[in-house]
């Protein structure tokens, strides 16, 4: 095993000195300035290409930024001055993006233990030092008599001013009541956020908010019969507890809505008359797609704003006719969506038909589902904030034979989808957490 | 119509139609078990309910006695409706207090539409919530110290709205 990890080893010592070399190389180019062009023809092309290679991705990286605020025109330009350097640098751009969210990953799938060492190494090492377990400290402290009496939650009223009515306070509630009571607070939309702000407001609710069954609950949820272990043997990361499961391993978010904003310029045609005229066309759009957590997922592609895009996906059981509807499933950092189009006309007429003559195997003619694989990411803010295309087929059945057809993913018309929370989609308990 | 004689824990005796009082898992149990059906005047204690919650759970018993058994079809769980009808609203502006003691009441008379109604009330007024807000509610005192506060807040940042 050790001999085979040294050439990775030098390898990366190699691209190292690259790298060096390359700041260098750099800081030279700004100091001679325009002598320094006649030089390069000199440079052995390698080190010019990753020269260019930098200033295009810089380029390129600017453009993603002014796009993303929603600056096409000005966009355009840097795009097409990247691609001018490096053709493929859309490619590179990703390629090193992606190493950047492995090297990240690879710290966050520390051992339990040696990350226990670094003291929840997320924390900041500089503020004030952690305390050791506070689980365990809070569960000590509730038990003192004299502060709580035998219950966990203090209640907050003067007992000396007589109040009418009912005295009832929620710590005269059972613990079972409680638990019961959190199932509806997560519900089965794993509102999880509700549960850890709960957990906030005493050492008692803290307690009852990190309970294990809870989120072991919303893990099975996410992850259905893949689910695993807390300690994966298979090559899996491990996780400290079923919290921290549903925290750091990679999932969709549900409290929201993953939005993309495409935009593109369309040539018009050319004028017969007049051949300078040529018309440009901005065409604008937005795909939403929002996740739940029993499997479902609703897609949909709207020129409407977020602000009203997102209330057109509020609506669960009775889907307009413009969202897709289907099922995803995680696998790794992948997620994977099968949608179909909602064909309800279609669907009510068989039906009334199905005892009559309609040949059997009808419905299925012209069956359409878009099989989407999308990858996921994180954004500098939030985990999982971002999904990355990385297949898209459209699968069509006529007379039982399948054709699949896959779209060209291209960066503009297939940009990653950001997530925006929602709030109003977790307003209300539906059904509890079970 | 066979009735059944309900005595709350303050002594107050409700007569009550017998298929209402079966709605009660406890009741229902009771009857059963100690062959208390053919009596008419057969009185069930209920020691933890006292009258003016025992009062309030029967007017919902009698609302709802006709509703369907909840079914673990699939099909019918698609259709449920997230809200809780207008009714139901209505009969729950009680205060708080009373609120936590029709919850004792159908958790211990085993009613299982009264004690999803009533928990679920509760769970809506805190989801959302800032840990402020629910101290507030509910009448909480913090606990924290200042530094075991700053780490509850860091242990959660990961779901912190941005």
């Amino acid at each position: 095993m050790s001999e085979m990890s040294e050439p990775e080893d030098s390898s990366g010592y190699q691209s190292r000195e690259l790298d060096e070399f390359r700041v260098n190389w750099q800081r030279e180019l700004h100091g001679h300035g325009q002598t320094e062009s006649s030089q390069a023809n000199e440079q052995p092309s390698g080190i010019r290409d990753i020269e260019a290679q930098a200033r295009a991705e810089t380029l390129y990286r600017t453009a993603v930024e002014l796009e993303q605020r929603g600056k096409v025109y000005d966009a355009l330009a840097y795009y097409r001055k990247a691609t001018q350097m490096v053709p493929d640098i859309e490619f590179k751009f990703y390629e090193q993006q992606k190493l950047m969210v492995d090297a990240n990953k690879k710290y966050h799938n520390l051992p339990g233990d040696f990350a226990k060492q670094l003291d929840l190494a997320d924390a900041d090492a500089k503020d004030v030092e952690p305390i050791d377990g506070l689980y365990e400290k809070f569960l000590r402290d509730l038990c003192c008599e004299e502060i709580y009496g035998g219950k966990i939650v203090l209640n907050s009223r003067d007992s000396s001013v007589l109040t009418t009515g009912n005295r009832m306070h929620i710590s005269d509630l059972p613990p079972e009541i409680i638990m019961n009571i959190l199932r509806w607070v997560v519900s089965s939309q794993l509102d999880m956020r509700s549960l850890e702000q709960f957990s906030a407001v005493c050492k008692g609710f803290y307690v009852y908010g990190r309970d294990e069954e809870l989120w072991r609950l919303a893990c099975v949820k996410v992850w259905g019969h893949n689910v695993g272990t807390l300690d994966a043997k298979d090559g899996g990361a491990c996780y400290e507890s079923w919290r921290d499961m549903f925290i750091r391993r990679e999932r969709v978010l549900f409290n929201g809505c993953y939005i993309s904003k495409t935009t593109y310029l369309r040539m018009g045609e050319n004028s017969f008359q007049d051949q300078f005229y040529r018309p440009l066309q901005l065409v604008e759009y937005y795909r939403y797609i929002r996740f739940l957590p029993d499997g479902k997922v609703l897609m949909m592609t709207s020129a409407d704003e977020p602000a009203q895009g997102v209330n057109k996906l509020k609506q669960l059981y009775h889907v307009r006719p413009d969202v897709l509807r289907g099922r995803y499933r995680l696998f790794g950092s992948t997620v994977t969506l099968i949608l179909q189009k909602t064909q309800q006309l279609a669907r009510t007429t068989t039906q009334r038909h199905r005892r009559g003559s309609v040949m059997p195997g009808d419905d299925d003619s012209s069956n359409t589902q878009y099989v989407i694989e999308l990858r996921i990411m994180n954004s500098p803010k939030r985990r999982f904030a971002q999904l990355v295309w990385s297949n898209y087929t459209l699968v069509q059945q006529r007379n039982k034979v399948e054709q699949s057809s896959e779209f060209d993913l291209t960066a503009a018309k297939y940009p990653p989808l950001w997530f925006s929370a929602v709030k109003s989609y977790h307003l209300d308990a539906d059904a509890p957490l079970s | 119509m066979p009735s059944i004689k309900l005595q709350s824990s303050d002594d107050e005796i409700f007569d009550t139609n017998i298929e209402i009082a079966k709605c009660s898992g406890t009741i229902r149990t009771m009857l059963e078990d100690c062959g208390m059906e053919d009596d008419e005047n057969a009185i069930v204690p209920l020691p933890n309910v006292n009258s003016t919650i025992l009062r309030k759970v029967l007017t919902w018993a009698t609302y709802h006695k006709d509703d369907p058994q909840p079914t673990e079809d699939d099909e019918s769980k698609e259709k449920r409706t997230d809200d809780i009808t207008s009714w139901d609203a209505d009969f729950l502006k009680v205060d708080q207090g009373t609120l936590f003691e029709l919850i004792l009441a159908a958790n211990y008379l085993d009613i299982k539409g009264l004690l999803e109604l009533t928990c679920k009330t509760v769970a809506n007024m805190i989801k959302g919530k800032t840990p402020e807000d629910i101290r507030k509610t509910f009448n909480i005192k913090k606990d924290f110290t200042p530094a075991e506060e700053e780490q509850v807040r860091k242990e959660n940042e990961w779901c912190e709205e941005k």
